[in-house]
Formats: structure tokens, sequence, C-alpha cells
């Protein structure tokens, strides 16, 4: 059996929702968030299809691991490989909206395991040895508390990794995508609902503006605002654009096994995720690079990257 | 790739890729502009010189067609060879081979542009008959000259090529334009002097180039096999000494009498082009060892084809189509027996009667390839 210090076996943190969480998000914001969490289905295998993830280590390891990842997978699966992927889902979830994941550790003596509880990350402050976790007003007369002292120990904390700019950074990056309507400026929007055209507003170059803007804030991404078309780029960056998304996936999906790996040494657990025939970052960048030189053609780069 | 500079603050795009981009553009507007050339602008000529027939004006339209071969030479010698080392140089520096380029065929250009000069091959032979019947206006240059001489040439191409149905169309007005021109040229005076004999040398020249293409037209006939060669030239000239028999003397006097003795005759310098064009591709014919008088005979080398002329011409090294033409067709027409066609014409006969007793000679001793 593994430590038990560094747990509770008590939920402590509060659960509400954010004011405003309920508010239509504009739509590139939206598809962004959702492509994000889409990283996150790469464990998914296809039918005939090996897996790409599974647990490694002793078999009693190997069933405590599953057990931590059952408790965030949503439903919980008869095959470990199933419930890792659905805990890795989760986490990139939450990464995706908010740049970060809380999850609280929770002890179950009787079991002799731990769980997982996600709570919500906003109105939480970073202190030296806690979480100060304050709901926001609105919920107060749903809760039995107003604040509560989270211990570190007790919880589990998933930033997004520093080569996408971590927490803060995505969390920017979202503030950039939400500044700019896609439907046109303000007072634009209110000539058409006046059915006015503005004659001196040229629509096609707010669109290109706005495409450099999105462009722009998710350079580190590469993502490609769901945009196939070539109206103001060579195809060369597109696909450039593309496998720089791929290359944030791969880093993504290490970082998160890297989490989980810590979280999994802190409880005790012998067992680790291994990850099987997809590209690690470097192989992304080496085919960028080998696309660049000209060795590698648009369908060739494609295939070469899992 | 603004975009690209304003989203990274650097291009990302290699140079190789842009060089691709820059050329398949390139290559889309060489296409394009290659074809409006050769298309529109071979259209455009054509359109305004039949429009300048429409209207009677004869010698403005065979201006233009001047300038329309002109410009076709231009095309042909020089600016379609451009184009076509432009479009390679264009595909060597092609990286992708998924981008979708446009689908140049250099040799496309070579047979459209020679499409639009078959037209205008028929098109200058058919002003011939036009420009005949027309008073030339002062300070014009001579197209019919121009036209007629070119007719030749195409006449000799058409010939040599193996395309009876161009040579048939052409035949009939470079016969006529010929004659014309012998017509206005001739001397007027009867008085035999050095001064008229030099007129009629000149004037004979055409008909002597006509003479000779004939010739020709029954060598290649026999040549290659090809009778329609042959039906194309003999049945305009059938058909032209039926309606006017007393020609006949007058070509025989210019068979004779219608070259210089001492010095280069009029028009012979294009003659002897075509004589050496006609050499060469006689020299494509096969050989083969051959022996006269028994063992103890004289070793040599046969041409191997089926027809005696063919093999004369091919071993004697003789290639004058006007005496071919006197001696196989002029001479055997009504009246043509009793007048003097020149030697050539008169031993051309008996010469190839002995080559081709000499060649059964040889298939008898079994000669060898």
């Amino acid at each position: 059996m593994g430590k038990r210090n560094s747990s509770r076996n008590k939920r402590n943190a509060l659960h509400f929702v954010s004011p405003g969480a309920y508010d239509t998000p504009p739509l590139y914001r939206h598809m962004f968030q959702e492509d994000v969490q889409l990283m996150g289905h790469f464990s998914r295998s296809r039918r005939n299809e090996k897996p790409s993830l599974r647990l490694e280590g002793a078999e009693e390891e190997v069933t405590r691991a599953t057990s931590v990842c059952a408790s965030i997978a949503g439903d919980r699966h008869y095959r470990g490989e199933e419930n890792i992927s659905g805990a890795i889902e989760n986490v990139v979830l939450h990464l995706a909206y908010d740049g970060k994941a809380l999850f609280e550790v929770v002890d179950d003596p009787e079991n002799s395991a731990f769980s997982l509880s996600s709570f919500n990350p906003d109105y939480v402050w970073n202190l030296v040895f806690s979480y100060l976790q304050v709901a926001p007003r609105a919920s107060w007369k749903y809760l039995d508390r107003k604040y509560t002292v989270l211990a570190k120990s007790a919880v589990w904390r998933v930033d997004m990794p520093q080569e996408l700019g971590g927490a803060r950074g995505f969390r920017s990056v979202l503030k950039e995508m939400s500044a700019w309507s896609s439907l046109g400026p303000e007072f634009y929007q209110h000539d058409l609902e006046r059915r006015q055209l503005p004659k001196e507003f040229v629509f096609g170059d707010y669109r290109k503006a706005h495409q450099i803007q999105l462009y722009r804030a998710t350079r580190e991404w590469g993502w490609n605002g769901r945009d196939w078309s070539l109206d103001y780029i060579t195809e060369y960056y597109q696909f450039y654009r593309h496998l720089t998304f791929k290359w944030a996936q791969a880093v993504l999906r290490e970082h998160i096994a890297g989490e989980f790996h810590s979280l999994f040494r802190r409880l005790g657990i012998s067992a680790q995720i291994v990850v099987e025939g997809l590209s690690s970052p470097g192989d992304v960048l080496e085919v960028r690079e080998q696309m660049r030189a000209g060795a590698l053609d648009f369908a060739g780069a494609t295939k070469a990257i899992r | 790739m603004r975009m690209e500079l304003e989203v990274e603050g650097t291009i990302h795009t290699p140079v190789w890729y842009q060089q691709d981009l820059v050329c398949k553009s390139q290559a889309e507007s060489l296409s394009e502009s290659v074809k409006t050339i050769i298309e529109s602008g071979s259209r455009f000529f054509q359109d305004w010189s039949d429009r300048l027939v429409r209207a009677n004006r004869v010698w403005q339209s065979s201006a233009v067609l001047g300038r329309y071969l002109e410009y076709l030479n231009k095309l042909e010698q020089y600016h379609l060879s451009f184009f076509k080392s432009y479009a390679d140089s264009l595909k060597a520096t092609r990286h992708l081979r998924d981008l979708p380029w446009p689908d140049i065929k250099p040799e496309l250009w070579s047979e459209a542009a020679r499409g639009f000069r078959e037209k205008l091959i028929r098109a200058m032979a058919d002003h011939i008959v036009l420009l005949s019947l027309s008073q030339k206006p002062e300070g014009v240059p001579d197209y019919l000259g121009q036209f007629i001489h070119e007719t030749g040439e195409n006449l000799f191409n058409a010939l040599l090529g193996r395309r009876a149905g161009e040579a048939q169309a052409l035949i009939k007005p470079y016969l006529a334009g010929t004659l014309v021109l012998f017509d206005r040229m001739k001397p007027s005076s009867p008085k035999p002097d050095v001064w008229t004999e030099q007129k009629l040398q000149i004037a004979a020249a055409p008909v002597l180039d006509i003479l000779e293409l004939s010739g020709y037209g029954k060598l290649f006939s026999e040549l290659y096999a090809d009778g329609q060669l042959w039906a194309a030239v003999s049945g305009v000239w059938d058909r032209f000494l039926e309606k006017s028999p007393g020609t006949l003397p007058w070509l025989a006097a210019i068979i004779t009498g219608g070259t210089p003795r001492f010095q280069l005759p009029h028009r012979g310098l294009v003659r002897t082009t075509w004589s050496m064009r006609v050499q060469q591709e006689l020299n494509r014919l096969p050989q083969r060892n051959s022996m006269r008088g028994g063992t103890s005979g004289i070793f040599g080398s046969d041409v191997i084809h089926s027809s005696p002329l063919a093999r004369y011409c091919a071993r004697y090294d003789f290639h004058n189509g006007r005496d071919i033409f006197a001696a196989l067709y002029l001479s055997k027409q009504p009246g043509g027996g009793e007048l003097d066609w020149g030697r050539g014409a008169s031993d051309l006969p008996e010469s190839l009667r002995r080559k081709e007793e000499a060649y059964e000679e040889g298939e008898q001793n079994g000669e060898e390839e």
C-alpha cells in the first residue's frame, strides 16, 4: 500500500457555478475550446486497432491507478485503458475551458483507494501551503460555507503546458478571441438589425483583420479556425499550422501523461501510462522541418503524423 | 503572405515554395498567352484578309497575308522554341508534384501553328488567281510573284511530305500563275537577238519550276508507291492540255532553250535546293552488293526499290524533275512524241530499261543486302 498522508477522506471543496457560465460564448472561442477538448480524444482506439494507451505496472498497482482514473472518467469502464482515456479527456476538458484543472484528492480508507473530484478553478487563490476558495456572492444561498481552505497536498492541479503558454497564456488566448465578434463590430450589427447596410464599412476587410487577429492569438497552437480555404494564406502555411496544431496536441498529450505520473507517485502508486504508436512533439517538428526543406510533400507530411 | 507576416512576424513559407507558386502562375500565363498568340493572332489575320477579299481589295488582302506569313514564320522558327524552353525551365523548378499545374504541351503549339499555316498556304494559292485577274496598283510590292514562289515551295513540301490533297489544291493555281507570269514576261519582239533570248529565259523560269515539281511528283509517287500523288499532278495537266493543246510546243521550247548554257539559270538556286532535298530522300533507300558478268565480274551496289525510276535516280544522282516529266508524261501526250524535249529526257527511257535489266540480273544472282 502506498502513502496516505497526502490526502483527505472527505470532500472539502465548494462546488458552484460561476456567474455567466451559461452565457453564449463567442463563436470562435467556443470552436477553439471544442477543438482543444477534442485533442484529448487521441487515446480512443478505432475498430481492430491496438489501443494507443495502456497502464504498466504490477497488477495491484494498475488496479489502483485505474481506480483513480475511473473516478473522473465519467462512466466507469471495465477496461483500464478506457478509464485512463476517460480521465485524460476529463482533464483536457477542464484545461480547454480554464487553462487549468483542479481536482481534490479524496482518500477512501475502507477500499484502500483514492478518488478525484474536480472543482471550479475560478475564485481560487493560490497561497503558500494551501488554496483559498471563496464562492461568488450569487451562490452563497446554495452553499453551507462561503469559503474554504484546501491543503495543497489534497489538491491535484494540472496547468496548460508552458510550451503552449501555460494557464495564464491560455486564458489570454481565450480573452483575445472574445475581443472581436466574427459578425462585425457592434454598430455594424445594430445597422443590420435595423435592416440598413452601412456603405462605408467593408466587411471583407474586417473579416481579413479578424482572421489575422485569430491566427495571431492562436499562433502557438497553430489552430486554423476550422477554415481550410486559401483566401489569405499559402497552402504551405496552412499545412505549417496544421502540423503546429498536431505538435500542440502531442505536447498536451505528453504533459498530461507526465502529470498523471506525478499524481501516481504522490499517491504511492507504482504504475505509469504508456503511449504507443503516436508521434512525439519532436517527431512532429522533424516532419515539419522535412516539409520546410521540401523533402516531404503535404500528403507525405500528413501521413507521417499519428 | 502579407497575412503570414502579420501573424507570425516572419514568413514561414520557404523560398522554393514561393518559386513554385510564381512559376505555376507564370506557366498558366504562358499557356494562355501562347494559345492567344497562335490562335487569336492567326484568326485576326485570316478574318482581316477574308473581309478585304469580300470587298474586292485583293492587293490589300495580299499585303495582310504577307504579314501573316511573316508572323507565322517568326512564330514557328524563333518564338515557339523560346516558349518551349521557357516552359521547360518553369517545369524544372517545380518541387510540388501535387500542386496542379497547367498541362503545357509545346508539341500542340507547333501542331496548331501548322494547322494555321496550311490554311494560309491555301489562301496564298487562291490569291494567285485573284491577283492574276487584277491590275497591280502603282508602288505595291509584287505579291503575285511572292505567292507563286511560296506556293512552289509549299507544293514541293507537300509532295515530299506525301500530302496528295494539299498538292492537288496547290498545283492548279500554281500552274495558272506560272503561265500568267510567262505570258506577261515573254518577249514581245520576234527579233532573235541576245536580249530576246534573255527575256525568254527570265519568263521561262517559273514554268521550269512547275515542270520540275511535276517531275518530282512522278518520282515521289513511285518512290512512296503512292498513286494519289501522281494523280494530283497529272490530273491538272491532263485537263490543262486538253483545253490548251497548243501549249505543248511552248513547253518543249522552254525545256530546251529556257536555260542559259554557260551561266546560272534564273531561279536555278531554288531548283538546286529542291534537287538536293530529293537526293537526301533517295539516299535513305537501302542498298545491296551486286556483281556483274559472272564470277569474274565487277562488284558494285544496287539500290533496293521496286520502281526503276526511283532506283535510277538514287543510283546516278539523277534528279532533274523536268526531264522526268518531259520523258514520262509530256512526250507521251498527243503530238508530244515529235517534239524535242532535250537529251536528258530522250535518254531517260532507255536508261530506265537498262537499269531494269541489270536489277533483274542482280536478283537472279542472289545478291545480298
